[in-house]
């Protein structure tokens, strides 16, 4: 299957206090041909799709490296995730920590709760964040980031994209 | 403390026409493989698989077997106690 991703729309918004250019709106169309032909879909519904075949999963969450959201799906059963972001905030800190016990650069770090379960990626520029069930399939969780791979260099390339204009205005 | 669990991996893998094996916990992750390149990356879609077919009978006492054919090659799943065993055989002679 060939991916071929159009930025639609971007919109960026002026933080009055730090004057420095946040990512508000997003919106990528993804057109995925299959052999069937061509078949267009938003990013969010990609990401959704995902969401909804995984067992367990509640809730997945994609930001930039300062933890400024670019998506974000949650499950109908589980809404209330989509309002808490504590856990986002912490995580690149926390990676960066990670990364210097001597053991490379930090790649995913894995919380388990009473509650719920959280598996965060550190894709670079992109932040990824897997919310399930407590007793959810953790393995499975740690499989997804592969199933977001063909959209991971659009996403890099928005952030960059904004980033660059931030810091040109 | 895993040494009985290494034991029985190790003697499940040295079968004859088995290619590998792959013994995950309840949270798909790898408690033990052998002859496996990358176990981590299918241990949680094996758990998966484990749990969704004993999905279907809810009110059995056993959990079902699950052999998933490929041209090449055979993986046998099977859960008890929350442990998912994988088994890889080869259909070549």
């Amino acid at each position: 299957m060939n991916s071929n991703f159009t930025l639609m729309q971007k919109r960026t918004v002026q933080n009055p206090f730090t004057s420095q250019y946040e990512l508000n709106v997003v919106k990528i169309s993804c057109h995925l041909q299959g052999q069937s032909g061509v078949r267009t879909m938003s990013i969010r519904k990609y990401v959704y799709n995902l969401l909804e075949s995984t067992p367990g999963l509640l809730a997945i969450v994609i930001t930039d490296k300062d933890g400024v959201l670019i998506v974000k799906v949650c499950s109908k059963d589980n809404p209330e995730l989509s309002q808490r972001s504590s856990y986002i905030a912490p995580f690149a800190s926390a990676s960066d920590q990670a990364s210097k016990l001597g053991l490379g650069r930090n790649n995913t770090i894995v919380c388990l709760y009473d509650k719920f379960q959280v598996v965060s990626m550190n894709k670079g520029s992109v932040h990824m964040h897997f919310v399930g069930a407590a007793d959810g399939n953790t393995g499975d969780f740690l499989t997804l980031d592969s199933q977001l791979d063909p959209i991971l260099p659009n996403l890099e390339e928005l952030v960059n994209v904004v980033r660059i204009q931030g810091d040109v205005l | 403390m895993e040494s009985s669990l290494e034991k029985c991996v190790t003697e499940i893998a040295q079968k004859p026409s088995v290619t590998g094996v792959i013994c995950s916990d309840a949270n798909g992750l790898v408690l033990s493989s052998r002859n496996v390149e990358s176990p981590e990356c299918c241990s949680g879609g094996l758990t998966a698989v484990a749990t969704a077919a004993a999905a279907l009978e809810p009110h059995s006492d056993t959990r079902p077997l699950v052999i998933i054919e490929g041209d090449a090659s055979v993986v046998e799943i099977h859960q008890t106690d929350g442990i998912t065993l994988s088994v890889f055989k080869s259909t070549q002679q």
